[in-house]
């Protein structure tokens, strides 16, 4: 059928030569020597520039049907499948069928045979160089479709591995615990964090249910506090506000826990442990400064506030009023101090040492400072000082010297009725580090081990009766203030025998070989 | 007729200041400095009126003084107790009604309103 069409390039009038590569971009047209006369557009981009009228042979070989040498051969072959490869390039692989062309030309109408889209790629062809009708561009176009999509697959694939190593990272990394459920009540993933709390093992964890769960929670919770942990109650609850509940863990330590849960659309159920012991702790602590604060603050109020009503309003003999006005100014000055004090300690606490200018200080100026700052109006009680090692010793010289200061304002205090006021000082060491020792002790009301264990709590006074001014918070300033200089403070006292209160400063470096001798004589004579 | 009063506080401005606000020909003025004291003192003395600090130093606090008072069956028919303290939380008023307490003050607070508050108790006695 096929070889009744005559086919043309020229005088068909819906068909010039361009239309005709178009339809048939791989022909090959031969004149009666069978010489090359014309290539399609594509194979001309497969066989590259070749000679005018070069024969047909030298640019393909003829594999199918076989003996086809000469124009007659072909020409009798019209509209069979004819087979070739070219010679040139990579050796690309045609087939289709010799049709008779205008003129005693020949066209050879093929399409390349190529098996993926790597071979058309090799063979420099894209898309555009095949007919839209040619199979050989669907099938490539089949194969190209395929070959993507696997690449993409597996990009997708890469990422998802990626995304999945990335979730894995946060939620390993999470300082909180977390475990995720499926609908079926198996566990599927937890973290690091939620065995830790819950003292378990991965591979225990992975073959619990729900159930284990929630037993190994009651068993772990801390039965005085009547929790009666369930992850499961916790799960049936719909209302959001509902899904927090708060544990407390007496097992594998002691903890609070903030525990949450969520649902995941496809049913499962994530878990979230937070440990909020110490915030729940920080918290305590805070009202019960604040409440301890308030009341110490109105303590001298009541005083001021009512001697003052009473003076207004009531009439009183000079005496009593003279002693009323005593007892308002000697409350307001508590009150300024104390104002004076809390300010000192929250700027000490809020700068935590920031603000410190720590240089290296003689011990011996510093002790004379504080003792010289001692403001005494009221005695003539002097402070003993024994020899001071001529040393020298890292601190803020301000800082410290409130710090001694505030010592020997106490050992004054706290012994009424007299009695000598010492300071010792000796250097020590802990660990391989020096330190100035410095020791005030009075003969004083002394305290015992319960006001002892409380001393360095805000506003803890010994003397509870208001005999003794203070705003109990001169040792918590002591302590902050030792605390920031890497230095030591401690409390040794007895009832009625006194208090001897132990401040630790590290030494500086010593700077030559006579204070090294001087040091050596003192840590000697200390043992002695 | 003279009754007994009690002062209880920590605090040794505090009781001077209430013993001066509460001076007249009326009371017969008693002091003490912790809970025990008062409890002891409530006992013997059997006051018409005690005025009433918390926060004491020793084992018992002002709350429990004043329920010691509301529970015995002699004193709760004879004294009045005043709450007089620098806690003044909702819940630190609400506890001295649950033990009894007659009236609560907070610190600071005014001499004269307590006068008026002293009058108004024992005048209804």
């Amino acid at each position: 059928m096929a070889a009744i069409i005559k086919l043309t390039l020229s005088q068909q009038p819906f068909l010039n030569a361009n239309g005709f590569s178009r339809a048939f971009p791989f022909y090959v047209q031969l004149d009666e020597q069978l010489h090359i006369v014309q290539l399609g557009r594509s194979m001309q981009k497969i066989v590259g520039p070749i000679e005018h009228r070069i024969h047909l042979n030298n640019v393909f070989q003829v594999l199918c049907p076989k003996n086809m040498d000469t124009y007659e051969d072909l020409q009798r072959n019209v509209g069979e499948t004819l087979t070739l490869v070219s010679c040139t390039g990579e050796g690309v692989t045609f087939r289709g069928c010799p049709e008779q062309g205008e003129n005693n030309t020949l066209l050879l109408l093929l399409t390349p045979i190529l098996q993926s889209y790597a071979e058309q790629q090799d063979a420099g062809l894209s898309f555009s160089d095949f007919a839209k009708h040619d199979a050989a561009a669907d099938t490539l176009l089949l194969a190209q479709t395929t070959r993507m999509s696997a690449l993409d697959a597996e990009r997708i694939s890469m990422r998802l591995r990626h995304r999945s190593e990335q979730l894995s990272s946060i939620l390993e990394l999470n300082i909180h615990g977390v475990v995720f459920f499926d609908s079926e009540q198996t566990i599927l993933h937890v973290n690091s964090a939620f065995l830790e709390i819950l003292g378990l093992k991965r591979a225990e964890a992975l073959d619990m249910c729900l159930t284990d769960l929630d037993a190994w929670l009651l068993d772990l919770s801390d039965k005085d506090t009547g929790d009666c942990p369930s992850l499961a109650v916790l799960r049936e609850t719909y209302e959001s506000e509902k899904l927090q509940t708060t544990l407390h863990l007496a097992r594998p330590r002691s903890r609070i826990i903030r525990l949450a849960c969520a649902h995941s659309p496809d049913g499962g159920t994530v878990y979230y442990l937070r440990d909020i012991t110490h915030e729940t702790e920080v918290d305590r602590m805070k009202s019960e400064f604040l409440a301890a604060a308030a009341h110490e603050l109105r303590t001298p109020m009541v005083s001021i506030f009512g001697f003052s009503e009473l003076l207004i309003h009531r009439k009183f003999t000079e005496e009593q009023r003279a002693d009323m006005l005593r007892t308002i100014h000697r409350q307001s000055g508590l009150l300024v101090k104390m104002v004076n004090e809390l300010l000192d300690l929250a700027r000490i606490e809020s700068r935590r040492g920031l603000d410190l200018k720590i240089q290296s200080h003689s011990l011996h100026e510093l002790i004379e400072n504080s003792v010289k700052g001692l403001m005494r109006t009221d005695t003539d009680r002097q402070v003993n000082v024994a020899t001071v090692p001529n040393v020298s010793v890292m601190i803020d010289p301000e800082k410290m010297q409130l710090a001694i200061n505030n010592l020997l304002s106490n050992a004054f205090k706290y012994s009424p009725q007299g009695g000598a006021v010492t300071l010792n000082v000796h250097i020590d060491t802990v660990g391989a580090e020096p330190f100035a020792v410095i020791e005030i002790s009075d003969q004083g009301i002394g305290m015992s081990p319960e006001q002892l264990d409380k001393a360095f709590e805000r506003f803890y006074r010994a003397d509870a009766s208001g005999n003794i001014p203070g705003t109990g918070l001169g040792l918590s300033m002591v302590k902050e203030i030792a605390e920031l200089h890497k230095g030591r403070i401690k409390l040794t006292s007895k009832m009625g025998v006194g208090t001897v209160a132990i401040l630790g400063i590290p030494l500086a470096a010593l700077p030559n070989a006579g204070d090294l001798t001087e040091l050596a004589s003192h840590i000697k004579k200390e043992i002695q | 007729m003279i009754c007994n009063a009690l002062i209880v506080d920590d605090q040794s401005d505090i009781r001077k200041l209430i013993m001066m606000t509460m001076q007249s020909e009326k009371f017969e003025l008693y002091e003490a400095d912790n809970g025990e004291d008062a409890w002891r003192m409530a006992c013997n003395l059997r006051p018409c009126i005690v005025l009433l600090d918390v926060m004491m130093p020793g084992s018992l606090d002002g709350f429990q003084v004043c329920e010691k008072i509301k529970t015995d069956d002699m004193l709760k028919l004879t004294t009045k107790v005043i709450m007089l303290t620098a806690r003044g939380q909702t819940a630190d008023v609400e506890r001295g009604h649950a033990v009894g307490c007659d009236a609560y003050m907070v610190k600071p607070f005014s001499p004269l309103a307590l006068s008026g508050l002293v009058e108004k108790l024992i005048g209804s006695e």
